[in-house]
């Protein structure tokens, strides 16, 4: 509850010290929304050239793609800055500092790096969605809503693992932020487009490696109702959720086992 | 009931065998081959409250790794560290909670945002009470200058600067022990001498006992009661100031003008002088104070030559442990 509070007021600080450049506060939200209004336009073009891609239509991308973007957009606001520098931090002996203070480690951690761009992508997520919303076929009954609100919470889990454990690497790698870049950006790409486009190999890994296919892929399976033509078990429309939680387990065990990796060489 | 108990303490470094080129680092990279290195080897001390404890040692004798054990940081290979009753690497947010840690080179502070804002931070992560902040906060702005840039985001801090904006942080809840790891280093004289007075303060006002390690001996003459000096992980010396000059400093030197001569002073050195350096003008004469004193090196250049002048001086610090680190060096030589 504590820690809570804490990151509270350490968001409130941030953004004020941010705000205080207002110019440079603005440019940074923009460059992020012109970085993702090019993704949303090469979509749009692509469309423009194929009338569906493997039966999907253009809304339902974009439907796709606000889930991956807001989930991502929400995870990469606590996340992705501490775990993208733990590395650095590590070899600059940083890390040290945030050992010698009165709460956890990897609260701390979050607590230490922020990176208000990312507001940015949930601005643009929701002015999307409330765009497309009208020309998809979801009709929001409560159980909808509710049912939607649980898978983005699943999804946001899933998004925020996989920036945790790539990170957490940087425990035994001097370079892991490449690794970390190269998986939250070039691999999640990939679902940029519904994953049945893909070949086996890349829906197996997207399912069961690295599993961004159940952020956005196999929760649209449900929402709009759609034939399955994955290679999996249809089940797994609903198991978003549970792959976020599972994955988020994973993913704290994997700190643990970085930290006590730290606390005998140093290192 | 001494605050801090260490006993035969010994940290292990594992480093994979590095092997050279470009095979060497593929090997490097699936190969099991370790090089241990022991950082810290069968130390013991133990800490009263109140002291302050110089610890020191050349580079790399395990000073760091010995702090950051005791800190929490590092968990022991064997032996066992024990602060306050509480054991640093398994309780370490207990143990958090009755130290201030200041280590030279890096900052606690938040980077981007202004000092104002780290101590407000520090202040909810501590939950500390608001009379104690505003007292201790009177104390450090006053003695430590931090109004001068509380406004100043720590990135554009001088190194002076945030170092006492450090130092604030790391004393806000009015922790038992602080622990400084190179608190000087890089310093400017006239903060140097700043912070060893804040220093002094927090250790005789607040009673916090206080670790510390350095290279530099003003901060060793001017601050430490008690010394332990660690070399190649082992412990060397632990006891007052007095003794260890005792113990490698019965040197003294002595300074002699006199009118030109072409005295030869290589008779002073069956006296029991060990250098002296002399160009016809100025003596520069070291003796072992147990073996001859001042007066009778000077009746002996009387004897021979006009004196005009004289000054002695006494041993400093600096140069009992650079003698002392010397004598490591060559008892560690002979070893081998
Ligand atoms: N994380 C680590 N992994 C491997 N070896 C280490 C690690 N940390 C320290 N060492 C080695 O352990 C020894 C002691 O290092 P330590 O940092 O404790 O020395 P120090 O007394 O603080 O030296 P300095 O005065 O240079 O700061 C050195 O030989 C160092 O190379
Ligand atoms: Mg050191």
């Amino acid at each position: 509850m504590s820690n809570i509070k804490l990151y509270l007021l350490f968001f409130k600080t941030y953004l004020k010290v941010k705000s205080e450049y207002r110019f440079s506060f603005f440019m940074d939200l923009f460059s992020q929304f012109s970085t993702f209004a090019i993704t949303y336009l090469s979509i749009w073009i692509l469309f423009g050239r194929f009338k569906d891609i493997n039966g999907w239509n253009f809304y339902e991308v974009v439907f796709l793609y606000n889930i991956n973007l807001f989930s991502y957009g929400l995870a990469g606001l606590f996340f992705f800055n501490p775990l993208r520098f733990l590395e650095e931090m590590i070899h600059s002996g940083e890390f040290d500092c945030l050992m010698h203070k009165p709460m956890s480690v990897f609260m701390h951690l979050i607590c230490r790096r922020f990176n208000q761009s990312y507001l940015g992508y949930l601005i643009l997520g929701i002015i999307v969605f409330r765009f497309c919303m009208d020309k998809l076929n979801i009709i929001w009954t409560v159980a909808n809503v509710i049912w939607f609100i649980i898978v983005m919470a699943g999804a946001f889990l899933i998004q925020a693992s996989i920036i945790i454990i790539s990170g957490t690497t940087g425990f035994w790698l001097t370079r892991s932020a490449s690794v970390t870049e190269t998986i939250v950006h070039r691999f999640r790409s990939f679902i940029t487009y519904p994953v049945s486009i893909y070949n086996t190999f890349v829906q197996i890994l997207l399912t069961f490696v690295i599993p961004y296919a159940f952020v956005n892929y196999y929760p649209g399976i449900y929402f709009l109702d759609r034939e399955d033509s994955s290679l999996f078990s249809p089940y797994f429309q609903y198991l978003t959720p549970v792959v976020g939680i599972v994955l988020m387990i994973l993913a704290m065990g994997f700190w643990r086992i970085g930290m006590n990796r730290y606390q005998s060489t140093g290192s | 009931m001494s605050i801090i108990k260490v006993e035969n303490l010994t940290k292990q470094f594992k480093r994979t065998k590095r092997k050279k080129g470009f095979f060497g680092a593929i090997k490097t990279l699936f190969s099991n081959e370790y090089e241990i290195k022991t950082a810290v080897h069968d130390v013991s001390f133990s800490v009263e409250k109140g002291e302050i404890v110089g610890y020191i040692g050349p580079n790399g004798a395990g000073k760091s790794t010995t702090i950051k054990t005791l800190v929490g940081i590092l968990v022991p290979t064997s032996g066992n560290a024990e602060v306050k009753g509480i054991i640093p690497y398994q309780s370490r947010i207990e143990n958090a909670r009755n130290i201030g840690v200041v280590f030279g080179q890096r900052t606690q502070l938040w980077w981007d945002i202004p000092v104002v804002d780290s101590i407000n931070l520090m202040r909810h992560m501590y939950k500390i009470q608001d009379a104690l902040f505003e007292e201790n906060m009177k104390i450090f702005s006053q003695v430590l200058g931090i109004d001068e840039f509380i406004n100043t985001p720590v990135r554009q801090l001088s190194l002076g600067q945030r170092m006492r904006a450090d130092l604030c942080v790391s004393l806000l809840h009015s922790p038992d022990i602080l622990y400084l790891d190179e608190p000087t280093i890089g310093l400017d004289v006239v903060v140097k001498e700043n912070i060893r007075n804040f220093i002094k303060k927090i250790n005789k006002e607040m009673g916090t006992t206080i670790v510390l390690t350095t290279h530099d001996m003003d901060d060793i003459e001017m601050l430490c009661h008690r010394l332990i000096v660690i070399d190649k992980g082992h412990l060397m010396y632990d006891g007052d100031m007095g003794s260890l000059k005792a113990k490698y400093g019965s040197n003294e030197r002595l300074t002699i003008i006199t009118e030109k001569s072409d005295v030869d002073l290589k008779g002073l050195l069956a006296l029991g002088v060990s250098e002296f350096k002399y160009n016809g003008i100025k003596a520069d004469i070291q003796y072992e104070t147990d073996k001859i004193n001042a007066m009778g090196i000077l009746e002996w250049m009387m004897q021979r030559c006009r004196v005009k002048d004289f000054s002695i001086h006494q041993v400093n610090i600096e140069e009992v442990i650079r003698k002392m680190y010397r004598e490591l060096d060559e008892r560690s030589k002979m070893m081998k």
